[in-house]
């Protein structure tokens, strides 16, 4: 894939059938390609650019090595949703101008081989398909939520629609600006412990220069109450912390669920959740601050 | 609403998942994504019913003995919770008991 401007790459990029294009992390994956991605046009689309960051930059829970053949039959292709199942260590993955299979090769490495359509539209979607197909394997899943980094950790909001998930984003002074609607968690890389947290694509991004990198440690997990009197957190565990957590998980393919309900149970055991209750017109960041464990606030 | 008499049986819906944390279950209803909390009675009676099911009979019995309840109230409380999870789709009426 040739990245957009922004991600360190090769001023000319050479020709030919494999060509070794620089590395990129997305979602929690590092990925490297092998494919003639000038002749193709496997630009990287903006809303994906912006969830991108260099290798080294992060940390990644996995590797993914995908050569790439254009295959012209797909440029008509457009169905958008995500289709992958996993048989032992290979999986196919379908979605809209991708087909492509995905073997596991060794502890967190994966081998893939993909036929695209034509354009950048396919090189974003091959991105984030291998990612979900990937981080589910490795314990990850997908999250409605909001977020903001307080001290180099994200704080996520989630809640059902109008629950007021962006408004609270806004609530946060001395914050940066981290998600607004779609995150992917998965437990920390190399054992670490924790969770970290990866912004995923947004039909309409609210991000800019001064927001938080694509990609963070979870420092605590809220669920948005709005009230009128005073801002306050209320720290919840056992089942109300698991309920809270599965209802803004974005379902998959419903073979999923064991599986989702086993990392939910992780994800609550590793970071606090709490209930917030938000006013208009009041900050937040004292009040995250005192409840953060090891806040430096 | 699904008539539930005493000698019905109840299992788990195939299209659940459910987790037990602090004594309690969060039920997903998976086709639907409905989710919900069941109180400790509940639960019980979720987790007897299983995959197999169990006679609502049979739940009357287990709840009346292991609560320390007189069996007319254990009945009414398995009657009221059955109603309340066939409606929701996460338990259904089974053939018979294999538990």
């Amino acid at each position: 894939l040739r990245a957009e401007p922004g991600i360190s790459v090769p001023e000319e990029l050479p020709r030919g059938v494999d060509l070794a294009a620089p590395g990129l992390v997305f979602g929690g994956v590092s990925f490297e390609f092998l494919g003639d991605a000038r002749r193709h046009d496997w630009s990287i689309p903006p809303n994906v650019l912006e969830c991108v960051e260099s290798p080294g930059a992060t940390p990644s829970v996995a590797h993914v090595l995908c050569s790439l053949h254009h295959d012209a039959s797909l440029d008509a292709d457009a169905d958008p949703h995500v289709c992958w199942q996993w048989c032992e260590g290979g999986a196919t993955v379908r979605t809209s101008g991708v087909r492509c299979t995905l073997r596991n090769v060794g502890a967190g490495r994966y081998a893939a081989s993909a036929r695209l359509a034509r354009g950048p539209e396919a090189a974003g979607a091959i991105v984030r398909a291998l990612s979900h197909t990937i981080l589910h394997r490795e314990g990850g899943f997908a999250l409605h939520a909001s977020g903001v980094e307080l001290d180099g950790r994200a704080v996520l909001f989630i809640g059902p629609g109008g629950a007021g998930k962006s408004t609270a984003t806004l609530h946060v002074p001395g914050a940066r600006f981290f998600a607004d609607d779609q995150v992917v968690l998965y437990p920390a890389p190399e054992g670490r412990g924790g969770f970290w947290v990866s912004l995923m694509p947004a039909r309409v991004s609210r991000r800019d220069g001064a927001s938080a990198s694509a990609t963070l440690p979870v420092a605590g997990i809220l669920r948005v109450d709005r009230g009128t009197a005073r801002v306050g957190i209320r720290t919840v565990e056992g089942p109300e912390a698991f309920f809270l957590v599965r209802e803004s998980v974005r379902h998959g393919s419903p073979g999923e669920e064991e599986a989702v309900l086993d990392r939910v149970a992780h994800l609550i055991h590793e970071v606090p959740v709490g209930v917030v209750t938000t006013v208009l017109g009041e900050a937040l960041t004292a009040t995250l601050s005192g409840w953060l464990p090891g806040s430096r606030r | 609403v699904t008539r539930v008499e005493p000698d019905s049986v109840l299992r788990q819906a195939e299209r659940t998942a459910s987790r037990v944390l602090d004594g309690r279950a969060v039920v997903v209803v998976i086709d639907r994504q409905h989710l919900h909390t069941l109180n400790r009675v509940g639960t019980r009676i979720w987790e007897l019913c299983g995959e197999n099911g169990r006679s609502v009979g049979e739940l009357a019995d287990a709840l009346a003995r292991e609560f320390e309840v007189d069996r007319a109230t254990a009945l009414a409380d398995v009657l009221r919770f059955a109603e309340e999870l066939l409606e929701v789709r996460a338990l259904e009426l089974g053939k018979g008991a294999g538990a």
